[in-house]
């Protein structure tokens, strides 16, 4: 990776506030995200992570701050969250795939509809990128029929398929079986390598030392501590941050 | 060495005296309440028959069976109620073949069916024996069948042709048979309708049939045609209207902020609660009544017939109840469907007709067929506000004065019409349930 496709910042996040009721979820966030970064987000359970990764594509609303992807504001214009959308993949825990449609018609759904590319074209695309993600023979299989890694690789593949700009990931290995967390994560390693904008909530600390351009660690809505995976991991600044990792490590 | 041998499965007692021994006899207890249902059901099965060969007056059914079938319906005109029949029982032929999953056993006891029914009518008409059985058998039985062999034997004869033909279109092209398939319903429903009523009263080709000519299970028939395909789309829309509201958003303030924001619209929520709520909190007399009496005032004219009338009325109090049903579907879809749909950027409009009302649908096949079922036999009522439907023909018909005390003739007939036509639809619906939407699992 070279420094010079970081210069330009894909994700500005300034300020960003948000309550569940009286809950505070989200304390003044700020982030900046540069064209090609890979950033791993960890943190407690509760501690917000989710939710910011789920604001970045309006899944919730902020109630204060500004996010800004690909020079285009969020607001509640709904041009600009469409136009936000289609630039962003998201890939869910619980996979969210849809149980009436194959395999093909998951992938190349976004496309037909909202990109309006023809079926033949759509189609192609589908089938490069089940390759990519190496399940080119499930492509006429439903949902139901595949293994929760083929799904969560599916998944992957739907996201990619609208071309994204950016890739979020919310813990998308929290709901797999062992055997089939690392053929998710191998699929995602290739996709860091590839150069794409990608943020990761995820518990898979070996992954998060692996690929990660930086890590930002989550604890009651404020991002405590944020550095290189060699930093955060060897040296911790923050006593929150030092406590759930040996918490971690234990097990 | 016999530890080494693969573990045989043990053999299981098989065969109907296995399975009676096992469901029926199980128990001293089990045993005791079998014989008991078992005396119950016979004796009464022996009292009908008893009662159907020695006293009843099957003449009745048979003498009026056109009038109980068309009501007044001009005989002139009536090859067009007999061309829809067929449209229909073709087509519905057809959609077994391609969408249905058990052909051959529907298939063979169909076709047993007509061979019965021929073999009974080929047996020769027996001199005038004695005894009851055979004088019920010649005087009473076989007009009967006279009655309906022809009809039968055509429409089975239809539906099997029909059936294999649909085999073979969906073996040799799915998809392409199946699309075609859907198109031709969508142009056979309002080309029946309109080969029953009609154009104008002056057309050389299809001069109108006044509704107030409808009558019989011809009428029964269009009402819940005409309220089966109505009120399905508004239950959908009343359904989702409900369910609008269901994520409280804010959004900006005027009228377009209302208009964008995003599927969250207060009043349609509200508007539609309420019709539903009223709507089910009524009985579908009072509709009907209401119905009689609004109808024309609110179209500003007063001669608005009573069969549309009846139809408005029956479309509006079913959408309601079929909008519930829809509902308890969509809220049955994981909200990470809706979620997954808003993410890779398609609008809520796109959203709910690709991904959340086909999950939706699907789950509620079961209940909605129960609710058309509800619906045919809701038809009934119409013959409270005058209509001569199924129901309203046999009541005027046992009472002329030559068919006094043949009222349980007349309503037995009318029980196994009802019964034949709503057991099919939940044949067809077990069928519709099995194709295709066995391999959904949400995940």
């Amino acid at each position: 990776m070279n420094d010079q496709q970081y210069d330009k910042p894909m994700i500005m996040v300034r300020d960003l506030n948000k309550w569940f009721g009286e809950f505070h979820v989200l304390k003044g966030v700020n982030l900046t995200v540069r064209t090609g970064e890979v950033i791993v987000i960890i943190g407690p359970s509760g501690s917000g992570k989710s939710t910011f990764i789920r604001t970045i594509n309006r899944l919730e609303e902020h109630d204060g701050g500004q996010i800004v992807v690909d020079g285009t504001e969020l607001t509640h214009d709904v041009r600009n969250i469409a136009r936000i959308r289609q630039e962003i993949g998201m890939v869910f825990q619980s996979f969210n795939l849809f149980p009436h449609l194959t395999v093909l018609q998951n992938i190349t759904l976004a496309p037909n509809w909202v990109r309006r590319w023809p079926r033949l074209k759509a189609e192609k695309k589908a089938m490069e990128l089940l390759e990519r993600v190496h399940i080119p023979e499930q492509a006429y299989k439903y949902p139901g029929q595949l293994s929760g890694g083929q799904q969560q690789r599916v998944a992957i593949a739907r996201a990619l398929a609208m071309e994204p700009k950016v890739m979020l990931f919310d813990e998308p290995t929290s709901a797999l079986d062992p055997e089939m967390i690392k053929e998710v994560l191998d699929v995602m390693k290739e996709l860091a390598a590839s150069g794409l904008t990608m943020l990761c909530v995820t518990h898979e600390m070996g992954f998060a030392r692996e690929v990660a351009d930086r890590v930002l660690f989550f604890d009651k809505g404020e991002i405590v501590e944020e550095g290189t995976p060699e930093v955060f991991f060897e040296a911790p600044r923050s006593e929150r941050a030092r406590q759930f990792l040996t918490q971690i490590l234990k097990h | 060495m016999v530890a080494n041998l693969p573990m045989q499965r043990p053999k299981l007692a098989t065969g109907p005296r296995a399975w009676a021994r096992k469901n029926l006899f199980r128990t001293w207890y089990d045993s005791l309440l079998t014989l008991i249902v078992a005396a119950l059901a016979l004796s009464a099965l022996l009292s009908f028959i008893q009662w159907s060969v020695t006293d009843a007056r099957w003449s009745v059914v048979t003498e009026n069976v056109s009038t109980l079938m068309r009501g007044i319906y001009p005989t002139d005109a009536l090859w067009r109620v007999t061309a829809s029949v067929l449209l229909v029982v073709g087509l519905a032929g057809v959609s077994w073949g391609v969408w249905g999953s058990r052909f051959r056993s529907i298939g063979i006891a169909l076709f047993g069916f007509a061979v019965l029914l021929l073999v009974v009518l080929s047996i020769q008409r027996g001199t005038a024996a004695a005894g009851s059985l055979s004088r019920y058998l010649t005087t009473q039985f076989l007009p009967l069948l006279d009655v309906i062999r022809d009809p039968l034997l055509i429409l089975i004869a239809l539906l099997t042709v029909g059936a294999l033909l649909g085999r073979g279109l969906a073996r040799a092209n799915y998809v392409i048979s199946s699309r075609a398939l859907v198109i031709l319903w969508l142009v056979t429903i309002p080309l029946v309708l309109l080969l029953v009523r009609g154009l104008t009263p002056n057309t050389p080709v299809l001069p109108l049939v006044p509704t107030s000519l409808w009558g019989g299970l011809l009428l029964t028939f269009m009402m819940a045609f005409v309220a089966s395909v109505f009120c399905f789309p508004l239950g959908i829309l009343l359904a989702l209207g409900r369910m609008s509201g269901a994520h409280a958003r804010r959004g900006e303030k005027g009228l377009r902020g209302w208009i964008r924001s995003q599927g969250n619209y207060p009043v349609v929520k509200i508007f539609c609660t309420i019709y539903i709520e009223f709507l089910r909190g009524v009985p579908l007399v009072t509709v009907l009544f209401t119905a009689n009496l609004l109808v024309g005032f609110a179209l500003g004219s007063t001669d608005i017939d009573s069969v549309v009338r009846a139809m408005v009325a029956l479309t509006l109090f079913e959408a309601a109840y079929v909008a519930e049903i829809v509902r308890g579907g969509l809220q049955a879809v994981p909200p990470g469907q809706a979620e997954a749909a808003r993410a890779m950027g398609l609008n809520p409009l796109q959203a709910t007709l690709l991904i959340t009302l086909p999950q939706a649908l699907r789950v509620v096949i079961p209940s909605l067929v129960g609710q058309f079922i509800t619906l045919f036999k809701d038809t009934s009522l119409v013959a409270i506000v005058g209509l001569l439907d199924l129901i309203g023909i046999a009541e005027s018909v046992r009472q002329k004065a030559e068919f006094s005390g043949t009222q349980r003739e007349m309503y037995v007939f009318v029980a196994a019409i009802y019964f034949v036509i709503c057991f099919s639809m939940s044949v067809a619906a077990r069928q519709l349930e099995r194709s295709g939407s066995g391999r959904t699992t949400t995940r």
